[in-house]
Parts: C-alpha cells; sequence; structure tokens
C-alpha cells in the first residue's frame, strides 16, 4: 500500500492536503517531502487542514509525523487541524492523544465553524 | 572447427555468394555467347558458300560460253564442225570434249559429219569420233532433245563416263540456222572432278564438309566422296526447297548424319545447283565451350583470391576483437588486470577497445564501492546486533518475583529488527511498592531504540522519587518533551502495585488498555489514558486503581501483538488476545501467559516476519494472605 498525497494551490490563509492510503513507517516520508514544500506557502498565522477521509491506515510513525507537523505550524503561529478521519485513524487519535481532541473535526461545516470563532476572538480581541 | 571464426564466415560468405552469381551470370553469358557463335559461324559459312559459288560459276561460265561460241560458229559452218570443234578443243584445256550434233537430213544416210565429237583421252590427246556409234540414235536421245529447246544453253543432267571412269557434265546450246530456227546442239562436257577439287581447296572452317547438290538434289561433288551420286537427305531436300538456310539437320529428322549439324547453303546462279556447308554443331560450339570452361576457371581462381584477401582483410580488422573477447572473459572470472590491443583507428573496433577499457575501469571502481559498501554493511550489521545486546541490557531479567513472594513477573521483548523501540520494565519502589511499564516508541528501528533507552533511563530516575503513576508519567512526559523537535514520542502504561494490599493504579500515555484476567474470564481493564509522552508538555495523566485478588493476572502488551498480522491479513486484535488470555487455566505462572499469548500470535502470523516489536509483560499477584495463593507462590518461587 502506498500514500498519496494531494494539495489545492495553497493560499496564505488556509490550505487543504489530502491523505489517501497508509500513513506507516514506510511512507511518512512521502508525507513529509510533500509538506515541506506546502508548509512553507501557508502564512505564519495559516491554518493547515489535513483532509483524512481517504486515509485507511495510521501508524505510530505517521502520529509523529502529523505531531512534528502540528510543532511546526504552531511554532510559527499557525494551526493544524485535522478533518474528517475514519474511525480508525479516529480511535488511534484518541487512544494516543498525539493531536489534540479539538483539532479533529469530522466535517468541513465544523472546521468552518471553529476557524469563524477563532477569527472573531481574535477581532474581539483586537 | 574453422568456421568458429567470424573471418572465415565471411569469407565462405563471399565465396558462396559470389560463386552464385557468376553462376547465374556465366549461365547467361553462355546463352548469350552460344547464339553468337552460331550468328558468326553461320555468316563465316555465308562468306565460305558465296565465294565457292562464285568461283563455281566463273568455271561453268566459260564452259557455257564455249558451248555457245561453238553453236554460233556452227550455225553457218556444219560442214567445217568436225575441225572447228577440234580446234576449239584444243584451246580450251578444261574441257573433256566439245560434240556438235546435228538434225540428220537423211536418217537413213548418216554420215559422220552429222555428229562430229572431239574428246580428250586419258593422256590428253585429242581423238576425233563420231556419234554415230552411240548406243541410242542421238537425235531422239533426251539430252539432244533437251539441247534443241535450249536456244540459250542449259546444263545436261551429269552422267558417269565408262571410258573416263568420271562424272561428266555437258552443257548444251541449240545451234541456229538460217532457214530453220534450230539445225543441231552444240555441247561442251566437263569432268566434275574439278568441282571435287575445288571443294578440297576451299578455305572452310574446321570441321566443316562442302558439297554441289543439282536440282534433283543429287550430289554432284561432295567432300565425303561416297555420297557422289547419292541424292541428299530429305531434310535437307526440304530445307533447300524452302530456302530454310541455315538449317539445323538431326539423324532424329531423318538426316543421313550421325550428330545434329547445321547446314548453310546458296543457290548458284546460272545453275540450278546448290552449294552447302555443313558443319557438326558440337564442333561449331566446341570453341564456345571451350572458352567457357576457361572463363569458368578464372572466375573460380578470381573468387578464391577474393575470399583469400577478404579473409586476410576480416582477419587483421578483427584481430582486436577476439583479443577482447577473450578478456571479456578475463572480466567474467573477475580478472580486470589486463593488457587490451593498442586503438590504431578511431573505428567502431576501436571505439569498441576504448568502451571496453572504460568499462573495465568503471567495473573496478564499482567493484571496489560494493566491497566497500559491503564491509560497511557488514560492520553496521555487527554494530547494530551490539546495540541490541545493550538495549537488552537495558532491561531487566524477563522473571521476576518479590522476595515475599507476593508479586510475580514475567516479561517477554522481541524486537522485529535488530534493535526496536518497545520497552519494558519493573523495579520496586521502596520496599512497599512495585512499578511496572509497558512501552511504545513511535517509529521503529534506530532513532526509536535511542528513544527508548532515553525514555527507560528517565524513567528509572523519577520513579524513584515518586509513588503515583500519574506522577511518574507526568514528569517524564516533561522531560520526553524537552528537545523533541523531532516530535518522537512513547506510549507507556504505567503501574505501581501495593505489594501488601494488592492494590494496583494504573495511568495509561496513549498506550493500549491492558487485559485482566480474573475470576475464570478475561477483561479490557478501561484506562482513560493521556497523551502519548513527548509530545504535550501539560499533559495530565489520570489514575485508575484496582484491587488485586489473588491469582489474579494482568498482562501489558504493546501493539506488536494486538496489530500482529500476515500480509494483507486482518490484525490479530484484543478480541482474539482476550480470547487467548481466556483460554489459559487460572493460577498458570506468567511464564505460561507469555508463552501461550506468543505462541497465538506466531500461529496467526504464519511464521511470517514480525511486523512490529513485541513487548509483553504478565504480572499476578498471589495473595499471600489466602491459603490458596501461599501454596502457588511456593510452587513458582
Amino acid at each position: 500500500m502506498t500514500l498519496i498525497v494531494r494539495s489545492e494551490s495553497p493560499t496564505p490563509e488556509r490550505s487543504t492536503v489530502w491523505l489517501e492510503g497508509r500513513l506507516d513507517a514506510n511512507t511518512f516520508t512521502d508525507l513529509d517531502d510533500a509538506l515541506r514544500d506546502i508548509t512553507p506557502m501557508v502564512d505564519n498565522n495559516g491554518t493547515l487542514v489535513l483532509d483524512l477521509s481517504q486515509l485507511e491506515y495510521i501508524s505510530s510513525a505517521g502520529l509523529r509525523s502529523l505531531a512534528q507537523l502540528r510543532k511546526q505550524m504552531h511554532d510559527r503561529g499557525g494551526r493544524t487541524l485535522l478533518l474528517n478521519p475514519q474511525p480508525q485513524v479516529k480511535k488511534v487519535f484518541d487512544i494516543v492523544k498525539a493531536v489534540p481532541v479539538k483539532e479533529v473535526f469530522a466535517s468541513v461545516a465544523e472546521l468552518d465553524q471553529y476557524l469563524d470563532h477563532i477569527q472573531r476572538t481574535v477581532s474581539g480581541q483586537n | 572447427m574453422v568456421l568458429r571464426s567470424i573471418a572465415s564466415r565471411l569469407a565462405l560468405g563471399v565465396l558462396v555468394g559470389s560463386a552464385i552469381v557468376l553462376i547465374v551470370t556465366g549461365g547467361l553469358l553462355l546463352s548469350h555467347t552460344r547464339g553468337q557463335m552460331l550468328r558468326q559461324a553461320q555468316s563465316e559459312a555465308a562468306a565460305v558458300s558465296d565465294a565457292a559459288a562464285t568461283r563455281i560459276q566463273g568455271r561453268i561460265d566459260a564452259v557455257a560460253k564455249v558451248a555457245q561460241v561453238v553453236a554460233g560458229v556452227l550455225s553457218t559452218r556444219r560442214d567445217q564442225a568436225p575441225g572447228v570443234i577440234h580446234d576449239i578443243l584444243a584451246v580450251n584445256p578444261e574441257l573433256v570434249d566439245i560434240s556438235a550434233a546435228f538434225v540428220p537430213r537423211d536418217v537413213n544416210h548418216l554420215r559422220p559429219e552429222d555428229a562430229p565429237v572431239a574428246r580428250r583421252d586419258g593422256d590428253g590427246r585429242l581423238v576425233a569420233a563420231d556419234r554415230l556409234s552411240d548406243p541410242e540414235p542421238y537425235w531422239s536421245s533426251p539430252w539432244f532433245v533437251r539441247g534443241l529447246n535450249c536456244d540459250h544453253g542449259c546444263w545436261q543432267p551429269p552422267f558417269r563416263s565408262a571410258a573416263r571412269e568420271e562424272t561428266l557434265i555437258g552443257y548444251s546450246v541449240a545451234i541456229p540456222g538460217k532457214d530453220v530456227p534450230v539445225i543441231g546442239v552444240a555441247d561442251a562436257t566437263i569432268s566434275l572432278g574439278w568441282l571435287q577439287q575445288l571443294l578440297g581447296e576451299l578455305a572452310k572452317p574446321e570441321h566443316a564438309s562442302a558439297f554441289v547438290a543439282d536440282a534433283n538434289g543429287d550430289f554432284l561433288a561432295h567432300d565425303w566422296r561416297s555420297y557422289i551420286g547419292t541424292r541428299g537427305s530429305k531434310p535437307l531436300l526440304q530445307a533447300i526447297a524452302n530456302k530454310q538456310n541455315p538449317v539445323r539437320i538431326t539423324p532424329e529428322d531423318g538426316g543421313r548424319v550421325s550428330e545434329p549439324v547445321w547446314v548453310y547453303f546458296v543457290p548458284i546462279r546460272g545453275t540450278r545447283w546448290t552449294f552447302g556447308l555443313s558443319m557438326p554443331e558440337r564442333q561449331v560450339l566446341a570453341d564456345l565451350r571451350h572458352t567457357y570452361y576457361i572463363d569458368v576457371l578464372l572466375g573460380v581462381l578470381a573468387l578464391m583470391g577474393v575470399s583469400l584477401i577478404t579473409l586476410v582483410i576480416t582477419r587483421r580488422l578483427m584481430a582486436p576483437l577476439t583479443v577482447l573477447a577473450d578478456r571479456a572473459e578475463n572480466v567474467s572470472r573477475g580478472d580486470l588486470d589486463f593488457v587490451l590491443p593498442e586503438v590504431r583507428r578511431n573505428d567502431d573496433v576501436g571505439r569498441l577497445t576504448r568502451a571496453f577499457d572504460q568499462m573495465r575501469h568503471q567495473l573496478a571502481g564499482h567493484i571496489d564501492t560494493a566491497q566497500r559498501i559491503a564491509r560497511d554493511q557488514a560492520r553496521m550489521t555487527s554494530e547494530l546486533e551490539i546495540a541490541g545486546q545493550i538495549q537488552l541490557a537495558l532491561i531487566p531479567d524477563p522473571h521476576w518475583i518479590t522476595d515475599d513472594g507476593s508479586l510475580e513477573v514475567h516479561a517477554a521483548l522481541r524486537p522485529a529488527s535488530a534493535v526496536g523501540g518497545d520497552l519494558y520494565m519493573y523495579f520496586p519502589l521502596g520496599t512497599r511498592h512495585v512499578c511496572v511499564m509497558v512501552g511504545d516508541v513511535s517509529d521503529k528501528g534506530i532513532p526509536a531504540a535511542l528513544f527508548m533507552a532515553r525514555t527507560i533511563t528517565l524513567a528509572r530516575t523519577i520513579a524513584t522519587h515518586a509513588r503515583s503513576p500519574s506522577d511518574i508519567l507526568g514528569t517524564l512526559n516533561r522531560e520526553l518533551c524537552k528537545g523533541n523537535d523531532t516530535c518522537m514520542f512513547v506510549t507507556l502504561l504505567c503501574g505501581v502495585i501495593e505489594t501488601e494490599t494488592g492494590l494496583l493504579s494504573l495511568a495509561s500515555a496513549g498506550h493500549e488498555q491492558p487485559v485482566l484476567h480474573a475470576g475464570g474470564s478475561a477483561i479490557l481493564v478501561d484506562v482513560e489514558t493521556g497523551p502519548a509522552l513527548g509530545l504535550d508538555r501539560e499533559a495530565e495523566y489520570p489514575v485508575r486503581v484496582l484491587s488485586l485478588l489473588g491469582g489474579d493476572t494482568l498482562l501489558m502488551y504493546t501493539d506488536g501483538v494486538s496489530e500482529a498480522h500476515a500480509g494483507n491479513q486482518r490484525l490479530y486484535g484484543t478480541h482474539a488476545l482476550l480470547d487467548s488470555v481466556g483460554r489459559i487455566d487460572e493460577g498458570a505462572s506468567p511464564e505460561t501467559y507469555v508463552d501461550r499469548v506468543l505462541e497465538d500470535v506466531d500461529a496467526y502470523t504464519a511464521g511470517a516476519p514480525a511486523y512490529d516489536d513485541i513487548a509483553l509483560l504478565v504480572l499476578t499477584w498471589h495473595d499471600t494472605g489466602a491459603e490458596g495463593a501461599r501454596i502457588h507462590a511456593v510452587v513458582h518461587s
């Protein structure tokens, strides 16, 4: 099994990456390589969304990759949000908790709602 | 074998190919030349025939002239006939006789002057005679009648002279009269011996034979004397009649010949004679055959020469290739130290030689590299083995039982490769507590092994100052988060048992839930987990407390057990694990649990290489306060 990484043309504010297949010890470097090109295009306070609806399996090596990505984005003031993981992947997130629960969303609507909320909070502060 | 060399195969190929070309063109040439030779023979024969005919014609024209002169003179001087013919014969030595025959004035009173004859006898003397003594009356004989009707002269049929033993032929001209149209016939006779002689004198092609035939097809003269006086064969007569010139006559056609012959003929003007030249076809073509054989011989010599030159040139050109072929065998034996032929020209062979040389050097480089890599790999393997041993030295012995016999622990660690990221741990905390841990570092291999070593070392240090698994995990997490840019993390299940009471506190950092085998059934212990260690500095780890009863057994394991699979098989799963544990007799030793679970997992993966590291720790609480448990404790100690 392999991993396919696709991305829409990223914008500074928000960029979405689709993962398809298995993210494990054999394929996490593919994700790392692909994101090395994508993350620099996202603005410092931007949001990177990983759409996991086609991701069938994730291993601890894959979790490490996601954690590292999240850390990189976080260091630049950005966010990494996970969208619509399949149940078995969601379960891994739940157990290992390598990713905070509040950064995992079951649908685009939920994600948009969250982002609206964040923006309102930021404007409110301003 | 000789043909193993390309040079000799090429030479043979050239020889065979050229031979085929030579045979085909030779055949065409032969056919063409044959026609040409026949035409040439024909024109040659025609020239000879024309010349012969002209000579014959000249000769007989002279005879005719004599006869005409005699006739002219005697038309007014009948009475002087004997004298005239005698005198004329005297000045024409080629003539055999001259006769003058007049229509008799009175048949009953013939006079010698009516038919005088002047003859030349065998000795050349002239004799005067007459025709009165002819067996048949001359005036009624065919030649006389024919002569009377021949105003301008004509040739009589040849006849055989018994006296001279020769074939003679006469030319007759009618003698005109003053009152009547004709009064007699003047006749000059020659021997055909000159004709025969003339045939012999002709410059004929070799093997050709000449003949002269009269209007009936009878041979007047022939190089084959026995043919003289006989009649020509049917095909010959037909050809003459049809003017089919030249004609090929074969024995099969009815010709009087022993082999196919070509006959060329020309009519002799002023006569109804035909001059012919007969040549055997074999002889006509003999020269051709001879020439052809010489040509073929020369051709074969030329071919052999060309082949030899091809062989020599190719050998010289291919010589370096032979050396290269030998050297290639050297290379296949692994011998790269050899001398290559000197490159003299920049042709294909030169390029090949240079490429071969480059290949040799590159190959030598590759072999060096491969050997170095192989050495490096061997060193790596050896280092990994040592690393694996060091890693195993970090974890405690598989089996341990507390001094008071209340707690027995058995564990197993099976890295998927030389080193792995799974770990187990147990150690006493003070005198009344024991800490057990099972963990799984994210990822595999050397990074995981180093992170595992760090985890174990930190855990040992930290745990000595803590009593609760929550504290242990919290502190360990904060330590592991330090400088963890690679975001390595470890899931860890930590338990602390109070050895006097069997009170078990559990905390999980993202780890698999443990299995409790108690009261004959196996269940998952639901422990609320915090995040895996190394990711979130603020993480907290809630504690779940269980009270163990005597004989209760707890299994802690990593996902190498629950996610074991072979190929595309389904994962082993916690249900299978619960089944496996549930089938184990209550009161079995922790070692039995470990062995049975590993056996079942191995049976499921059917000998496929392990996908992930496996760590398994089984602890059994022997309640020292209960009778039964004490007995078990004795058995296991």
